[in-house]
């Protein structure tokens, strides 16, 4: 399948450079996967006045910043062959953290510096669990997902508000009608793409992810690279958090359920292999916009809760088998 | 040796090892001259991996020492054998099927920008390079994946030779190779050795040993049983060599040759490498199959039992003919194989041993509408154990707590349990201590005097002939002569599957 992949990949050499060089040229899966963006919002133009519109565009890059930034950190880590479900939980901890510590007056610096430490400690659990102690990363976080999320209902069961002026002003700034938190996702788009693409790190996680036994042999340190990488995802997490609190002006501990689920699916969709050694970071974001579009236009279509899920998840499905057939 | 001293690279100097109770090696020396092959030749759990691993910094010897040009080196990781220019090309390739060429080669050790990220055009440019000098002709930027076994293993030569090698281990290197990537191999090895690199050679393959070794050293149970120079030996000396005793033999009881249980016509499977088989073996007869590793002997053991498809020919069971296209339906057809590694294929580790045995008749010897009839079936399993003297405390224990030679038995009794009309051995008693064997051999003698057909593979040939009625020797997926089993010899037995008996 893989081999399918990127003898397709060599093929679409002449189709625009939206990120790689001549050596793995523009994936062709990013290119189908624009078009189904596309396609997508045309049908829900058709169904849902105004869905195109400035307005409802800036409205749907605030709503994909949050999944865009975590499903960064999952492309990661599943391109390292492993899986983080604790996530989401991450998300949820990390902005009743960041509105608690607002409401108590700490500097702003202080409030990064929290959550990134919240993060990066509960990746480094995480990691503890997975390679110290072996346990498949699955059930480790399948663990810790549960873990966080009861903390973050212990910090708070109400939703509790932002009090800092500055923090919720700044996420209010739009910079040619892209908000804020667009605009974060952009830079931290660039750093990932940096980050996987182009530097040692990435080759190691790449090559951790393909076979952990190969890469050793090679004389790559495996445990530590394992280590950094499942901090890594939890730090976009914990950044993802931050996020949703300055979008949303609120810390809730439900607020981000499940997001772990769509951070895996939009990295899958933009091409990255569950068991590690391929992905993508540009495709990564481009699934993250897919699936907020579906989001938003099926929750606008009016239809009752339950069927937004249905038409949600059958949505999903059909897109990834669509770029499996052609992928 | 008579090696000057100048062109001597690498010396092994009395070098044991032993693994728990078990001497892997014992005093073992070994010179590795510059610009030279030196193959090294025996049979399996000779001590030639142990030696190779040693000398390649994966394991740490219990006594004596290794010199580099002279000068002792410690090896406590491969890592600082390669950074010695010791390299090893692992029999299980390591190429990272989803990194490039470049990737490969300069995996851990990338060049770096200013920028602090990877120098992509100076690691390809280096790569360029090197494969030029290599004469390869792989674009540098291919991702590995789709690269064929022998071009990967071109790659993992490559990447052995940037570390600036002088010594380069090939561990087995053509086991896996077409007719044209061992061509290609061997140009390589030739271009290694006249840029001045020592080369270890590790192959069972006479053939390929008589064309590029300078020097042969022949182990024997973990010890230096002899070495030769180019000129003093041939294809004969070789296997004389190897082989050093001969084992006691005994002959299995004359087999009715009248009706043919199994019986396989003109079979050949692309996918499975095989190529016009055509044999039959009667009840109660003991059909051997002596081929080297991929030679096809598993393949042809699993078209049989409907793990691997074919295009041509057909099989017959007692003269009906056979449509098997899963496991389950040679099943019901009453055959059954004992798979080549015990260990992955045969046992399922940390579940009792009646599990084990009872596993593929639970379905229906063992079956109450579905739910599990387990006091039958660990009666069943005591049975058996009684039958074939398994050393078991109980049917409850953990199977992977049983030696080896138990644990065949086990699977063995697994399909005895189905009274069985053909049973396929692949490779049974390998790894499995001589006091087990002999049982083992006993228990098949038993079985085939029961009237069962047995379908017999080995890469320890000198047990097939105690234990065989007919010998089939097999090599590159075809087979090429058929031995009367109380005829035969190991000698002649070898030297045809190596491909030493070419006409």
């Amino acid at each position: 399948m893989s081999s399918m992949l990127s003898s397709l990949g060599r093929q679409g050499k002449t189709t625009g450079s939206l990120v790689r060089s001549k050596a793995s040229p523009v994936n062709p899966r990013l290119i189908l996967l624009a078009v189904l963006i596309v396609a997508v919002a045309v049908i829900f133009s058709f169904l849902i006045p105004h869905f195109v519109s400035p307005n409802s565009l800036a409205n749907l890059l605030r709503q994909t910043s949050v999944l865009a930034i975590v499903a960064f950190g999952a492309t990661f880590v599943i391109v390292a062959g492993e899986i983080d479900l604790s996530v989401g939980s991450v998300v949820s901890l990390v902005a009743v953290l960041t509105a608690m510590m607002s409401r108590d007056n700490n500097p702003i610096p202080m409030m990064l510096a929290s959550a990134a430490t919240t993060g990066l400690a509960i990746g480094a659990a995480n990691a503890f669990l997975i390679v110290k102690l072996r346990v498949p990363s699955f059930l480790a976080t399948l663990g810790t997902l549960s873990i966080v999320k009861g903390l973050a209902m212990t910090v708070s069961l109400q939703p509790v508000p932002v009090r800092s002026v500055d923090f919720v002003k700044f996420f209010r700034i739009s910079f040619a009608g892209i908000p804020m938190p667009f605009i974060l996702v952009l830079i931290l788009l660039g750093l990932a793409v940096l980050l996987l693409n182009y530097s040692r790190f990435g080759v190691h996680t790449r090559a951790v992810g393909c076979n952990e036994k190969g890469a050793r042999l090679a004389g790559l340190n495996t445990t530590r690279h394992r280590y950094i990488v499942l901090m890594l995802g939890s730090l976009f997490a914990a950044i993802g958090g931050v996020v949703l609190a300055g979008r949303t002006n609120y810390g809730m501990a439900q607020s981000a359920g499940g997001l772990e689920l769509d951070a895996i699916s939009a990295a899958i969709l933009g091409g990255s292999r569950l068991g590690g050694g391929i992905g993508s970071v540009a495709g990564t974001m481009l699934g993250a916009i897919l699936l907020t579009m579906i989001f938003v236009g099926i929750a606008n279509m009016g239809l009752p809760g339950p069927y937004q899920d249905i038409a949600k998840g059958a949505l999903i499905g059909v897109a990834i088998l669509l770029m499996r057939k052609r992928g | 040796m008579a090696s000057d001293a100048e062109g001597l690279l690498l010396k092994v100097e009395r070098i044991s090892k032993a693994f728990g109770g078990v001497q892997a090696l014992t005093d073992v020396n070994l010179e590795l001259d510059r610009a030279s092959v030196h193959a090294i030749v025996g049979h399996n759990g000779a001590g030639k991996s142990t030696l190779m691993n040693v000398v390649s910094g994966t394991v740490q010897p219990d006594a004596g020492r290794l010199l580099l040009n002279g000068k002792e080196v410690i090896l406590r990781e491969p890592r600082q054998a390669q950074q010695h220019g010791i390299s090893m090309v692992h029999q299980e390739l390591s190429v990272l099927g989803d990194l490039n060429i470049t990737e490969n080669i300069f995996l851990g050790r990338e060049p770096i920008t200013r920028a602090g990220l990877v120098d992509r055009t100076k690691a390809d440019r280096a790569a360029r390079e090197l494969l030029d000098r290599l004469h390869l002709n792989l674009p540098e930027r291919a991702i590995c994946s789709r690269l064929s076994v022998g071009e990967r293993q071109m790659v993992e030569i490559a990447r052995a030779v940037s570390w600036d090698a002088k010594v380069v281990i090939l561990d087995e290197p053509t086991a896996a190779l077409s007719d044209t990537e061992q061509n290609a191999l061997f140009e390589l090895i030739a271009r290694l050795k006249a840029s001045g690199i020592g080369i270890l050679y590790i192959s069972h393959r006479l053939d390929e040993i008589l064309l590029l070794a300078d020097t042969v050293s022949v182990f024997r149970d973990g010890k230096n049983a002899g070495e030769v120079n180019r000129g003093n030996f041939d294809h004969s000396t070789l296997v004389e060599m190897m082989l050093g005793h001969s084992v006691e033999k005994v002959s299995s009881p004359a087999a009715s040759k009248a009706d043919k249980a199994l019986q396989v016509n003109e079979l050949s499977s692309r996918g499975a490498g095989l190529e016009g088989i055509t044999f039959s073996v009667s009840t109660g007869e003991i059909v051997g199959l002596a081929g080297m590793l991929g030679s096809g002997r598993s393949e042809l053991f699993e078209c049989i039992f409907g793990m691997l498809p074919f295009e041509r020919g057909s099989i017959t069971l007692k003269g009906l003919p056979l449509r098997i296209r899963t496991p389950m339906e040679a099943m019901n057809k009453r055959i059954g194989l004992v798979p080549e590694d015990r260990k992955v294929q045969g046992i399922f580790p940390g579940t009792a041993l009646w599990k084990n045995v009872t596993l593929a008749s639970l379905h229906d010897l063992f079956s109450n509408h579905g739910f599990i009839k387990e006091r039958e079936a660990r009666a069943a399993t005591a049975a058996q154990i009684a039958k074939l003297q398994i050393r078991a405390h109980s049917v409850d224990q953990d199977i992977s707590f049983l030696s080896g030679g138990n644990q065949q038995k086990g699977i063995l009794a697994r399909w005895i349990l189905r009274d069985p009309e053909v049973l396929l051995l692949d490779d049974p008693t390998a790894g499995i201590d001589i006091g087990a064997k002999t049982e083992i051999y006993e228990l098949i003698r038993n079985l085939a005097s029961q009237g069962v057909a047995i379908l017999l593979s080995s890469s320890e040939f000198d047990e097939l002939i105690g234990l065989c009625h007919r010998i089939l020797v097999m090599r590159d997926g075809k087979i090429i002569n058929e031995v009367d089993g109380s005829t035969a010899n190991e000698h002649s037995l070898v030297l045809l599957a190596t491909g030493g008996g070419h006409e």
